[in-house]
C-alpha cells in the first residue's frame, strides 16, 4: 500500500504496525523520534498497537540543534 | 538571597537562556552551555528522512540542571503551532514550549494573531508557553491573559546582533508583565544582556551573538558574567539621568580661597 512520509509517497505492507513500519525503516532506534499520523501524535507506547491504513500521512520528527 | 526565576513551576537560578543554532560543531555548543551556566536552552524540529545523518544534539545537551524548550520554529500558523507543540512533548517529555510563528522568511518577524490564538489553544493542553514576539506591550498582556506562562518579546530581528532596538517598548512591557518578561532575540554583546537585565528584565535568551563568536566558550562566560551584572544592577537601583550637571566632589575653593 502506499504512504505519505512527510510528504513523499512509499510503498511499504499492507497489514503493518506503526512500529513495525519504523523498524523496516531502520527509524526505531532514533532518539526522540516523535511521530504523528494524519495529524494525531502517536505516543510511542501507542506504536506497536498502532496498525497504518493506505494513504496515511507520517510525520516524523525528531530535536535539532536551533535558537 | 533567593533570587531565582520561576516559569510555570520550573525554578531556574541562571537569567540566561541560550539557544543551541550555529555552533561549529555540538562539542562547542555543549562545552558552551556548560560554561554559560544558563539552565533552559532551545532546541528546534526538524523532519527525520531516511539514511540521513543522525543529528545527536540531544544527547550533547545531557548536562546536569539544564531543561530543553523546544521552539515551533518552522511553522506558519496557529494551527500548524499546536501539531508541532505536540510532537515537541513527545519527544523531548516536556511541557515547556518556546512559541515561534513567523512566516516571513526575510525579517523572521513573528505573527502576533497567529501567536496569540495558538497560546490560547495550547495553554488548554498545559502547556507551559513561552511565546516569542514582538516588543508590543498590547500583546504581552493579551497573552498573558490567555495563559502565556512568560513573555519573549524581541530587541530586534533574530540573528541581527542590533541590541535593544525595542527598547522604551520593552519598558512598558516589563513595567506591566504580570508573567516573566525573557527578552529574546537581536541582542548581540554581553552590554545588551546587561542593559535588558538593567530595566528589569526578567532573563535574556541569546543565540546567535555566542555562537558566531570568535570564541563561543568564552563569549557565554561574558555573557554569563553580563547577565549576573545586569540583574544585580536592577536590585541595587540604578541611579536617575539627570540632565544637568551634578557635582561628585566638594565645591568649595581648594587653593585660591582668600
Amino acid at each position: 500500500m502506499n504512504i505519505y512520509v512527510n510528504d513523499a509517497p512509499t510503498q511499504t505492507e499492507s497489514n503493518q504496525s506503526l512500529s513495525a513500519f519504523l523498524e523496516n525503516m531502520e527509524l526505531d532506534q532514533t532518539k526522540s523520534l516523535a511521530v504523528a499520523v494524519n495529524d494525531n501524535v502517536i505516543s510511542k507506547s501507542d506504536w506497536p498497537n498502532h496498525q497504518l491504513q493506505s494513504d496515511d500521512r507520517l510525520l516524523l520528527i525528531a530535536p535539532v540543534s536551533g535558537g | 538571597m533567593n533570587d531565582s526565576l520561576n516559569i510555570g513551576g520550573h525554578e531556574f537560578q541562571s537569567r540566561l537562556f541560550l539557544g543551541t543554532g550555529k555552533f561549529g560543531s555540538n562539542q562547542i555548543m555543549h562545552d558552551t552551555v556548560v560554561a554559560s551556566e544558563s539552565e533552559l536552552v532551545t532546541v528546534a524540529l526538524r523532519r527525520v528522512y531516511l539514511q540521513e545523518q543522525k543529528d545527536d544534539v540531544i544527547a550533547h545537551l545531557d548536562i546536569p540542571n539544564v531543561k530543553l524548550l523546544p521552539n515551533t520554529s518552522g511553522v506558519r500558523t496557529a494551527k500548524e503551532a499546536v501539531l508541532s507543540a505536540q510532537l515537541a512533548r513527545e519527544s523531548l517529555q516536556t511541557n515547556l514550549l518556546k512559541l515561534e510563528i513567523h512566516p516571513d522568511p526575510r525579517y523572521l518577524l513573528p505573527d502576533p494573531i497567529e501567536t496569540l490564538k495558538a497560546t490560547e489553544m495550547l495553554a488548554k493542553e498545559d502547556f507551559i508557553i513561552l511565546p516569542y514576539i514582538n516588543a508590543d506591550p498590547v500583546l504581552c498582556k493579551r497573552l498573558e491573559d490567555v495563559g502565556a506562562a512568560a513573555v519573549m518579546p524581541l530587541g530586534a530581528p533574530i540573528g541581527t546582533n542590533q541590541g535593544l532596538q525595542t527598547k522604551s517598548m520593552l519598558e512598558i512591557i516589563i513595567e506591566q508583565s504580570n508573567v516573566p518578561v525573557v527578552v529574546d532575540a537581536g541582542i548581540g554583546a554581553p552590554s545588551h544582556a546587561a542593559e535588558a537585565m538593567e530595566m528589569g528584565a526578567d532573563a535574556v535568551l541569546v543565540n546567535t551573538a555566542i555562537a558566531i563568536a570568535g570564541d563561543p566558550v568564552a563569549m557565554s562566560d561574558a555573557f554569563r558574567l553580563a547577565t549576573i551584572s545586569g540583574r544585580m544592577a536592577y536590585h541595587a537601583r540604578i541611579g536617575a539621568v539627570k540632565k544637568q550637571a551634578q557635582a561628585s566632589s566638594p565645591l568649595t575653593a581648594f587653593l585660591s580661597e582668600g
